[in-house]
């Protein structure tokens, strides 16, 4: 077999804009889902970038609409599952919580192409509001009860389900914890107090309440917040009943330890 | 006694009319009586209401019936207390049944009446029942008993008997119960004689009667045939049922008031008789029993009590006494006494009295005297949450 060199190499007429070898536009075109790695990594060096810069609280962040999982998808063409799709949608709520005066352009252009079509005008939370009848609504939800609270101006008259306070709670710390906002701004003979509760027991119920009056005394004064949330009525209380789990008799209660 | 500038003062009582009070067995257990050196009552709205009551009857002498009902701990046998207390400081006679449902739980002696016709109904007779009532009586009214002589010649009683006075006479029932029945119908019949002068004379009565609900329905004794027993059946409980509930114009004859009260505590549910209480209310308010608006009974409940829907025939003159809670210048009074007391050791303002009002249900005595007399931790001085660090 004879071994012939290769032909000289005609620069006249060899095309230089096609590469000798096709190269991926980037590696992620070896992972499953190319265009959404993609763009999880640029999120990820944005945050990794920036992220030093101030940022503001959560529920002062600008609200935003981001893309639906449908509609990334469309936009990407990928079916990316909603497990991932979440790990964008965190580090685009953890870019959004930078200060949006010191926001860099970087960022702000990355979050414009995330931010859903039609929804240009953000929707801002409704605040609630008063009636006609000067009533305000505020919902409290505790273990397993949830309520209803009516709150108008009067003179400290409290209806709960419909029957008085003595009537539905007999115990004075549960009377005494419905009424807690109000008791803490000093402002139980300025309101009256109508509450629907239902659900679990008698203490959840009034926790509930609690709960529910708070947000109802915000619609009528929101300067109170700083108060109420320094006397614990502000935050939802999340326990729950444990469950039982199996190889225990209770939640965490176990059998007797035996030696052998 | 009537005056109403005395609305939301706390008035003590003391003197002889305390052990008035006492032999009449006015004070219960569960009030708060033992955390004061002087029992002293707050007075209400109702109680100058009384007081009107009381100088009505002593000028015209006519015979008043109230119904009181209200809430649990609205003050209700209190207010029995306040009218006994202005009755015997006016030198009235005071029946008192301190509690109704010892008379229908089976737990005294009865005994049968004979019957004067087949076809009535029998009649039962409770004769310590009928001794413990004569002895409240006795002891609690001696004053006055032990003036007046008895106009009757009780010719039933047997002789030998030194009866002089009508302290004597009530005496011979308190001490033996076996004659208890027959000496409860002669003090009755001299009570109920018109007045003369002098040693004869005779004055107003004051029946006072507690957890008049026990007595709308079936006792817990049982019949020769063991079948149960209605309340109505009681001879001593009719009559004083009668009393509350008559349309005749004196029904006793020198005057007097006749005072019913129910009870929420502990008490049997009768669904007649919480008809009865809203028909009586209409009355009063001006409804005709064939106006469209009067409550009517319902067809389809079980425990309809026939007897108790038939109180209504003798309703009319049965005036209905709600008591609601206190107002807000009534409760500063109370919480003004709690504070003096030492009991309350939070600064009486009129934020404080308002808090209390509220949490007290709108005003209810017996919650508000529970809130003033209230021993308070530190943590609550603050409140349930602001002790408690909370999750962040």
């Amino acid at each position: 077999m004879e071994i012939r060199a290769a032909p000289e190499i005609d620069f006249e007429r060899t095309r230089m804009d096609a590469p000798a070898r096709i190269l991926p536009a980037s590696p992620s075109y070896f992972t499953g889902a190319p265009m959404f790695t993609d763009d999880l990594l640029e999120l990820e060096s944005l945050v990794n970038e920036y992220g030093r810069v101030p940022q503001v609280d959560p529920d002062k962040a600008p609200r935003m609409a981001w893309l639906r999982l449908s509609q990334y998808r469309a936009s990407s063409g990928e079916r990316v599952r909603a497990s991932k799709y979440a790990q964008i949608l965190r580090l685009l709520t953890r870019l959004n919580r930078i200060h949006p005066q010191l926001r860099p352009e970087a960022v702000s252009d990355t979050l414009l192409r995330y931010q859903r079509p039609g929804a240009a005008k953000i929707q801002q939370a409704t605040p609630g509001t008063i009636d006609a009848y000067g009533r305000s609504k505020g919902v409290g939800r505790r273990k397993e009860s949830s309520a209803r609270v009516f709150l108008v101006e009067g003179n400290g008259e409290v209806l709960i389900n419909g029957r008085s306070l003595i009537d539905a709670f007999p115990r004075i710390h549960d009377r005494e914890s419905a009424l807690w906002p109000l008791k803490v701004t000093s402002r139980i003979d300025k309101y009256n107090v109508f509450a629907l509760a239902n659900g679990g027991g008698v203490t959840g119920q009034a926790e509930s309440i609690t709960l529910g009056l708070a947000k109802a005394l915000l619609v009528q004064e929101p300067a109170l917040k700083p108060i109420l949330r320094r006397a614990g009525c502000v935050t939802r209380d999340p326990r729950r009943v444990e469950r039982k789990k199996p190889g225990r008799l209770k939640a965490r209660k176990k059998p007797t330890w035996v030696k052998r | 006694m009537s005056d109403s500038g005395r609305i939301g003062q706390v008035l003590a009582l003391d003197g002889p009319l305390l052990d008035q009070l006492r032999e009449a067995k006015a004070f219960k257990t569960t009030q708060n009586w033992n955390l004061f050196r002087t029992p002293s009552t707050l007075f209400r709205q109702e109680t100058a209401e009384l007081g009107y009551d009381i100088e009505d009857v002593n000028d015209q002498k006519t015979t008043l019936k109230r119904l009181i009902v209200g809430e649990k701990m609205s003050g209700k046998s209190v207010h029995l207390l306040q009218a006994m207390s202005m009755a015997y400081l006016n030198k009235w006679m005071v029946i008192n049944v301190p509690d109704c449902q010892e008379y229908v739980l089976n737990q005294s002696a009865y005994a049968p009446l004979r019957k004067k016709n087949e076809a009535d109904e029998q009649v039962y007779v409770q004769p310590q029942l009928t001794s413990d009532l004569l002895t409240r009586f006795a002891y609690s009214n001696s004053n006055l008993l032990s003036k007046l002589t008895p106009i009757h010649n009780h010719s039933d009683l047997p002789k030998g008997r030194n009866v002089k006075t009508l302290h004597d006479l009530a005496m011979i029932g308190a001490q033996e119960s076996s004659m208890a029945t027959r000496i409860w119908d002669a003090v009755w019949k001299e009570l109920t004689t018109k007045s003369q002068d002098g040693k004869t004379a005779r004055p107003p009565i004051l029946i006072a009667i507690d957890g008049i609900n026990f007595w709308m329905g079936m006792t817990k004794y049982h019949s020769a045939d063991y079948k149960p027993i209605h309340a109505h059946q009681f001879k001593l409980i009719k009559q004083l049922l009668t009393q509350v509930f008559n349309t005749t114009p004196n029904s006793l004859p020198n005057g007097g008031i006749v005072l019913a009260c129910t009870t929420k505590s502990n008490h049997p549910s009768y669904p007649s008789f919480d008809l009865l209480v809203n028909q009586i209310r209409a009355l009063n308010q001006g409804t005709q029993r064939l106006d469209p608006g009067f409550p009517l009974w319902d067809p389809y409940l079980k425990e309809a009590d026939q007897r108790v829907y038939d109180l209504l025939n003798t309703a009319r003159n049965t005036q209905l006494v709600e008591l609601k809670g206190l107002s807000k210048p009534e409760s500063k009074g109370l919480l003004e006494y709690f504070a003096l007391s030492g009991m309350l050791r939070e600064a009486v303002t009129d934020n404080t009295v308002a808090e209390k009002w509220t949490l007290s249900g709108g005003g209810v005595v017996g919650e508000m005297c529970k809130l003033g007399a209230r021993a308070r931790t530190s943590m609550f001085a603050t409140g349930p949450r602001e002790g408690v660090r909370m999750r962040a």
